[in-house]
């Protein structure tokens, strides 16, 4: 019974310093704390994995002298891009647009649960994680509902909780307003992949899919604009994923069933050169700059055309 | 479900309240129904064979006491025990091939894909051991067919052991599981050291012993003498931290199991490392093969317990697994204790002129290294790499440097505190065996209770409990559950 006592101080003193980390899991803790602190009001927001953490709101922002904030999260699919969605609006107001960006593994199955150590602070006694997570069989009922036992065996969070509550910690945010930098050398991750499966096939979720679908039909209802995007990929990642077309066809169809600006870079000319990427799926700095700068221009473009951002 | 996850002690914890609480009537009915449920939860297949087998063997009981054809009944019920067991186990060694040679087109390997024979090792010899001690007249057969039940699926054991003695079991049920304090404590405090063993050690060493199995391509030289140095820490913290698990729990329960293990490396030659390092299979063994087939082959007077040695040491290699490899483990145990055996004047000779204190150690090192070599053929997947891992040993020689390692300790921190805690727990065993005064004094000032020994006691299990759970989460599975 003493044992069980301590659980939930424990639990609190754990979740409440973890929270404070600026650098673990690639710097989430401070997009989902602005989120239950009611900071994210902006106008625009940009949704998506790994390929969004490198839109810059800054630069949005000036262009479209208007308010954004950047929810990418890493290494994940769309019911967790959609699981940030629900708490979002949970505790802050409908945004006036989400531009979402796409890759071909959004809405894959069998994703794993990437940075899965993000969730532990939040999830306890929280339903939205318990439904958009369960898919994934990381946790148990357990971890949702008794105290400290989803950090069972979670070194470096626990670690990480430790030195956060040391006084002479000193907090370096890896995020601003949930845009991160990137300054990294092409990696080999592709050839790797291509030396262990030759080409990928990527198998849509249908449940994925089905989210999708509610995700689109509630902003429709909501009258937030949504803006698909897909960033520039490696010419030589692109060819790696076997059904790539029937991936962007996929999206074109939810574009045109919902009426939605689709901006596909398949084939801009950044994607032909390495220079721009660290690995094939992602910018490096440099591109991430000159993409911002594109794809802001673009929108801009759009816009005088189609009107969709309605209030800019 | 990992029996070392949080989620197990949850629902562990549960039960043993409900255990509790229902009257002490049903008590047997709910033990057997968990058991039941965590089958089923492994495999519905396999619940539905094990009523079967229950079933089988319960009635075949009966008939072996009151038929007149008691002994016809008696080797009926060791053919279907032994064939369900080849069938399930050993068909993709020993059935497949055959029948692949004599045309036969049917794959009964296939079988075990569906009935996910778990635990058939363990629950094959105690049925075994129940339908022996039947016809030899050492127990009666047990009348109530959920006791019976009970005995063969035991959750606390019917993955890895201990394997139970139906004569040592099957009463403790008939004097009801009544609540006793006492038992809590003991079997938490051995369940809180079998996780400490596994999740704190066991997993801890076997970042050095699994990646070298797994990549012997790469692996060389000190590399490899560094794992057979592991290899028997490794097994038996791993396996020995499942017993005291599966003890604890089924003490909480109120049944004490058969122990496994008594200070394994304290011993100081082969013969007698095998009455303390898996106890209840090697007695097993002892018991109910060697005993019988020694009395058996008397006719061949002095050759009687060579040949029995043999034919013991041959099943209990193959009772491991089918490959050759288990077959080599098994042989070389036979061959070391013969030569013990044959050789034990000549020994005591040689070992006489030296002081009792070196002669105890140099046993135990020579007989902690035989078991590391040995356990060599128990890691490796075939006979062929265990070939390949001795081969390797041949760079040694050369001294050529490793240069693709495939031991990882990212975390040394926490590989320090392993080896700390496995010092520890060492240190204690040797106390116990060398320095019994010392221990008994500790001991008893552990069990004190005054104010100062409390706090302690609880800070030391406060602290086991915080290791367990920073340490816990790393998926590494018993060694042992693969029999």
């Amino acid at each position: 019974m003493p044992v069980f006592i301590l659980l939930y101080p424990l639990d609190l003193y754990i979740s409440k310093n973890l929270k404070e980390s600026g650098t673990f899991v690639t710097g989430e803790f401070m997009i989902w704390n602005d989120i239950y602190n009611h900071k994210i009001n902006q106008d625009i927001l940009l949704y998506g994995a790994s390929r969004a953490i490198y839109l810059n709101p800054s630069i949005f922002e000036d262009s479209l002298k208007t308010t954004c904030y950047n929810l990418g999260i890493n290494g994940l699919s769309f019911p967790h891009i959609y699981l940030r969605h629900r708490e979002l609006i949970k505790h802050n107001k409908w945004p006036k647009c989400i531009i979402l960006s796409l890759d071909s593994f959004s809405l894959m199955k069998g994703v794993n649960l990437f940075n899965s150590d993000q969730f532990l602070p939040y999830m306890f006694g929280n339903e939205n994680f318990r439904q958009y997570l369960k898919k994934v069989n990381r946790f148990t009922i357990f971890d949702y509902y008794v105290p400290l036992i989803r950090y069972y065996g979670r070194r470096r969070a626990i670690q990480e909780a430790v030195k956060c509550s040391l006084p002479s910690y000193i907090n370096m945010p890896l995020r601003y307003r949930g845009y991160m930098v990137l300054e990294m050398d092409w990696t080999d991750d592709l050839s790797v992949a291509q030396d262990s499966l030759g080409q990928m096939q990527v198998i849509n979720d249908h449940s994925s899919l089905a989210l999708f679908d509610e995700f689109l039909k509630e902003c429709k209802n909501q009258n937030t604009q949504v803006v698909f995007v897909n960033t520039p990929e490696y010419i030589e990642g692109q060819l790696f994923i076997k059904n790539r077309k029937e991936i962007i066809d996929t999206y074109t169809k939810f574009s045109e069933k919902y009426d939605i600006l689709f901006l596909d870079y398949s084939n801009d000319k950044i994607c032909y050169s390495r220079e721009y990427f660290y690995n094939s799926q992602h910018l490096n700095n440099l591109g991430a700059e000159l993409f911002n700068n594109k794809l802001v221009s673009d929108l801009k473009r759009e816009n005088k055309q189609h009107k969709f951002l309605t209030d800019f | 479900m990992e029996i070392t996850s949080p989620a197990f002690i949850i629902l562990c914890v549960v039960s043993v309240f409900v255990f509790y609480l229902v009257d002490p009537k049903y008590r047997i009915l709910l033990l057997t129904i968990l058991s039941a449920g965590f089958i089923g939860s492994l495999n519905v297949f396999l619940l539905a064979y094990i009523i079967a087998y229950a079933l089988i063997n319960y009635y075949i009981a009966f008939k072996i006491k009151d038929s007149h054809q008691k002994v016809n009944f008696f080797k009926l019920g060791i053919f279907i025990n032994l064939i369900q067991l080849i069938l399930l186990k050993y068909s993709t060694f020993a059935i497949d091939p055959i029948f692949n040679l004599i045309g036969i087109r049917i794959e009964l390997s296939k079988l075990s894909e569906i009935i996910l024979p778990i635990g058939i090792s363990y629950f094959t010899l105690q049925g075994i051991g129940y339908l022996i001690n039947i016809k030899m007249g050492w127990e009666k057969p047990e009348s109530n067919f959920l006791h019976f039940f009970l005995y063969i699926v035991f959750f606390p054991k019917f993955l890895s052991g201990p394997i139970e003695r139906s004569n040592h079991f099957l009463p403790q049920l008939r004097s009801l599981l009544i609540f006793d304090r006492q038992n809590i404590v003991v079997g938490f405090r051995m369940m809180l050291s079998g996780l400490v063993q596994k999740v704190v050690v066991a997993n801890q060493l076997s970042l050095i012993v699994t990646p070298v199995y797994d990549k012997l391509n790469s692996s060389e030289g000190w590399m490899l003498i560094l794992v057979i140095i592991a290899n028997p820490l490794y097994l038996y913290f791993d396996f020995s931290g499942y017993t005291n698990i599966a003890l604890g729990l089924a003490r909480i329960f109120g049944v004490e199991l058969l122990p496994n293990f008594n200070k394994p490396f304290l011993s100081e030659n082969v013969t007698g490392f095998w009455k303390r390092f898996h106890m209840s299979l090697s007695l097993w063994f002892n018991d109910y093969v060697f005993k019988q087939a020694s009395f058996r082959l008397r006719g061949y007077k002095s050759f009687a317990s060579v040949i029995a040695v043999f034919i013991t040491w041959f099943l209990f290699g193959i009772w491991h697994g089918a490959g050759w490899n288990f077959m080599v483990l098994g042989v070389i145990q036979a061959i070391a204790i013969i030569y013990e055996f044959y050789t034990k004047k000549q020994r005591y000779k040689v070992f006489s002129r030296l002081s009792p204190f070196l002669k105890k150690w140099i046993g135990r090192i020579i007989t902690y290294l035989f078991f590391g070599v040995s356990l060599v053929f128990f890691f490796s997947t075939d006979l062929k790499s265990s070939v390949k891992f001795f081969s390797g040993l041949k760079s040694l020689a050369l001294e050529i440097p490793s240069t693709t390692a495939p031991i990882i300790i990212s975390d040394k921190i926490s590989f320090f505190i392993a080896l700390i805690i496995m010092i520890g727990f060492l240190f204690m065993e040797l106390l116990s065996v060398d320095h019994d005064r010392i221990y008994q004094r500790i001991d008893n000032l552990w069990k004190s209770n005054k104010t100062r020994v409390m706090l302690l006691r609880y800070s030391i299990y406060y602290f086991a409990i915080a290791l367990v759970f920073y340490f816990g989460g790393m998926q590494s599975e018993f060694v042992y559950f693969q029999f």
